[in-house]
């Protein structure tokens, strides 16, 4: 057993375990406040600390495991059971899991052992910075964050719209260019705390509200060396990159497996009528089947970080946005009126599935980083 | 002007159009006002601008087919998920076509669906090596696309869809963009470049060129300010480019750990007049070494070979022997040796999987050229429907197209040097025969006898092939 391991609360449980207590925590504690979480922004940070005390951050993290192993396929089902429900908190998981990865892939070492094993058990919560940054990697836009070489660290100054799964007491992983060089990064990770660190809550969304998402402003804000996650932000994103990409797949899954059952649950009243409608469960279980085995067969190599493996990620994960779009439009329309309350679980699918379509890297952006990798293939 | 037939116009500002055909009625305007009868200070009704800013419409495509129906249907096309009566083929390279071509040939109707990760492009692999020489850029060699070639086949494609997963049992494949059912599954997934282990910090630019895609990537890389290019391996591959490269003005070293080039295909006395004339040319050897680190330089790379001797270049181009791709196959469950194991009929360890090409290894031996790849195509369609073509695991023909001395290889298992008898020897090339073991027997043609090579070989093989 590493030390990382040995320092964790609780006994290691098997994938199996935390499964089975993952549905339970949906059930019991999640449930009753998905329409306050979706509809007033309510932030479900107790039921966040639950799971992370059942293991469901801590599956994809050899260093925090007795067997120094991962189970990246795991972290990705414990998220799906949870979107299934309610993919706010689900991407709140996404938020923690994708900061946890990063100090996984930490080129420090001594960070990573003071940090992970607070971020995986989500004793201390966490989000990610890395939107903009892996926009700027694909050409879409420019790093917006830039940090100065000082003595014992780096002075960073810049703003991040939309950074999620944060607080005052929150920490995040995010990448900065360094002034006076050409296109060199840094990986940090950051303490909301920190002077001269800001939240603003500017504007309210469409769905996923509750996932405490603020622009982040940086005035001059100090990140000690001990701090860095990777001197070469580079080098990082192609070791993490893998990891982030595919983890994202457990909010498509639990999305498109909850309008596929609520398909069904419509089916005894309006089966007679619905079949008149494209894209019909049984066809759409079908797919869904098929993209999940594509995610878990990639999710057994989540380190590889060949060009070419990337490429069948992106390509997956492509899939699995173009899957949701198509499954939450059909959840709808086979509920019919019903779908369209405003408490009605069917409409809120349809709002979340554009969130997998959207977030980084959205749809146009899984294609145009497909295209450039196929040109230089 | 009545006889005339209705035009449409936009506004710049807003995109309101204006049909002559229904006019403007809220503003006084009735169907039918021309455009050269609007009053001067009518007003757009969106946006308030004037007449002065309506454009005039393009009329429709005449066909009445726009852009976008014709990209529909191209899309539809690579949208096919097979289905229980499929025979799916893995791979669009000359195995994976010329599988395509021999199964439709042996049954017109059998639905086909072949499915590539790459653009899935036809071109004669071979040229790859000859292209800089004759001024081809890489998408010369081009003959046509995934789409075309389908449908002159009549069988469906999908092109850069990447396999993660064969399951023999549900007959059930894996792609990155969704499931795909099969009946009969063919395996063209071809092979790499062997990549070398090299030190330094310039390791990670060395080229490995095995398809179209990589190719592109060289010629890009020549067409910048290079002149010193720098080969690794003096096999097929290594030697064609060498070849080519010298005659386009490169400055050419090749780097080989053996003694002589192409050395597993040919008797010392061949490989040695083939070193002496590149060598003329301008190649420069360089036997009994290997490439142990490459760094970047103030003017390039700097290569450091075993032997300590140190070379500056512009770009590495390895060619160090291909390796069969047989991941996705291993992880079935598939047999797999140095290739994926195959009988005679090229059926693999699992029901209803078939392997050909550079993947398909027959009794350890792989058939890595062109000419065997066409009989082991015959031989899946034979199989599938119910006859039998075997391949025979004769020597393949092998040309290699070395302009500076051109060869044709029909190479028995297990030569010895002794046994290569001179039929013909003059200045512009000679003709070899093997006479060693009774049922053994090969030639090699070089220089002007090389182009006699096809028709020897059918002499040879007849009635075997």
């Amino acid at each position: 057993m590493t030390d990382l391991a040995a320092r964790m609360t609780g006994e290691s449980r098997s994938a199996e375990d935390m499964l089975a207590q993952t549905a339970d925590i949906v059930a019991a504690s999640l449930k009753p406040l998905t329409v306050k979480i979706d509809l007033e922004g309510y932030y479900p940070k107790q039921v966040l600390q639950e799971l992370g005390r059942a293991g469901a951050f801590m599956q994809h993290l050899p260093a925090v495991r007795a067997e120094q192993d991962h189970d990246m396929g795991a972290a990705i089902q414990a998220m799906s059971t949870v979107s299934h429900e309610c993919m706010s908190t689900g991407f709140a998981m996404w938020c923690q899991d994708t900061c946890a990865w990063y100090l996984q892939n930490a080129a420090n070492a001594s960070l990573r052992e003071t940090w992970l094993p607070r971020i995986a058990n989500a004793e201390m919560l966490a989000g990610t910075g890395m939107s903009n940054p892996m926009k700027s990697y694909a050409g879409i836009e420019e790093l917006r964050l830039k940090g100065k070489r000082v003595d014992g660290g780096y002075i960073v100054n810049g703003s991040l719209p939309w950074v999620s799964n944060l607080g005052d007491d929150h920490f995040f992983g995010t990448l900065f260019s360094l002034e006076g060089t050409q296109k060199h990064t840094v990986m940090a990770l950051v303490d909301c705390a920190s002077p001269g660190f800001s939240l603003r809550q500017s504007a309210h969304f469409t769905a996923l509200e509750g996932t405490r998402t603020f622009a982040c402003i940086f005035e001059d804000v100090f990140i000690a060396d001990d701090m860095i996650i990777d001197d070469d932000g580079g080098a990082f994103l192609r070791r993490a990159r893998t990891g982030i990409v595919l983890l994202q797949a457990g909010m498509a899954i639990g999305n498109i497996q909850s309008c596929i059952d609520l398909m069904l649950d419509a089916e005894p009243l309006l089966g007679h009528v619905n079949c008149f409608l494209d894209d019909r469960p049984d066809e759409l279980q079908q797919d869904l089947d098929d993209a999940t085995d594509a995610v878990m067969a990639l999710a057994e190599e989540p380190f590889e970080t060949e060009d070419d493996y990337f490429r069948e990620v992106l390509q997956v994960r492509l899939n699995a946005a173009e899957l949701a779009l198509r499954a939450s439009q059909s959840a709808m329309l086979h509920s019919g009126a019903k779908g369209y309350l405003n408490q009605a679980p069917a409409q809120r699918k349809l709002r979340e599935s554009y969130f997998v379509a959207i977030v980084t890297p959205a749809i146009k952006h899984l294609r145009k980083e497909l295209a450039r990798l196929n040109e230089v293939a | 002007m009545s006889g005339q037939a209705y035009r449409r116009w936009i506004c710049d500002a807003c995109g309101f159009i204006y049909d002559e055909k229904l006019g403007d009625p809220d503003s006084g305007l009735a169907p039918g006002t021309r455009y050269e009868d609007i009053a001067d200070d009518w007003q757009c009704p969106l946006c308030g601008l004037s007449k002065s800013d309506l454009r005039l419409l393009p009329e429709p495509n005449p066909a009445g087919v726009s852009v976008r129906t014709a990209r529909k249907s191209v899309a539809a096309k690579n949208k096919c998920r097979g289905g229980p009566d499929y025979i799916v083929i893995i791979g669009a390279g000359v195995a994976g076509w010329s599988a395509a071509e021999q199964l439709r040939k042996a049954d017109p109707d059998r639905p086909v669906l072949l499915v590539t990760a790459c653009e899935g492009l036809v071109y004669p692999k071979p040229a790859l090596s000859i292209a800089l020489a004759q001024g081809r850029q890489a998408d010369d060699i081009v003959e046509k696309n995934a789409i075309t070639r389908a449908e002159e086949l009549g069988i469906d494609v999908r092109t850069e869809t990447r396999i993660i997963k064969i399951d023999p049992l549900r007959k059930r494949i894996t792609s990155s963009k969704g499931g795909i059912e099969y009946d009969t599954l063919v395996l063209a997934t071809g092979a790499h470049q062997r990549a070398l282990t090299i030190a330094g910090d310039a390791a990670g630019s060395i080229m490995r060129v095995n398809d179209l895609a990589s190719y592109r990537q060289l010629r890009k890389s020549l067409d910048g300010d290079i002149s010193r290019v720098m080969i690794l391996g003096a096999g097929l591959i290594g030697c064609e480019f060498a070849d080519d490269m010298i005659a386009a003005g490169y400055t050419v070293s090749v780097i080989d750990p053996a003694s002589l080039p192409l050395i597993n295909l040919l008797p010392d006395s061949i490989s040695s007049e083939l070193r002496t004339r590149l060598q003329s040319k301008g190649v420069s050897w360089h036997f009994h070494a290997q490439l142990q680190q490459l760094q970047k330089s103030a003017t390039g790379l700097l290569a450091t070979l075993s032997t300590g001797e140190q070379i500056e270049t512009d770009l590495v181009l390895s060619a160090a022997g291909l390796i069969a791709n047989t991941a996705l196959a291993n992880k079935a469950g598939i047999s797999v040796t140095n290739g994926i194991a195959v009988d005679s009929n090229m059926r693999t360890s699992a029901p209803d999987i078939y392997a050909l090409g550079d993947c398909a290894s027959i009794d350890g031996r792989i058939y890595a050229y062109i000419e065997p790849i066409h009989r082991q195509a015959r031989a899946i369609a034979a199989a599938i429907s119910g006859g039998e073509d075997p391949f025979m695991s004769t020597p393949p023909l092998i040309r290699v197209k070395t302009p500076t001395l051109p060869l044709s290889i029909c190479n028995p298992i297990d030569t010895d040097q002794a046994h290569w008898k001179n039929i013909e020897h003059s200045e512009d090339g000679c003709h070899m025969e093997y006479a060693g073991k009774p049922d053994q027997f090969g030639f090699i043609l070089s220089g002007s006898h090389a182009r006699h090579g096809p028709a020897l070989y059918r002499r040879m093989m007849s009635p075997a092939v």
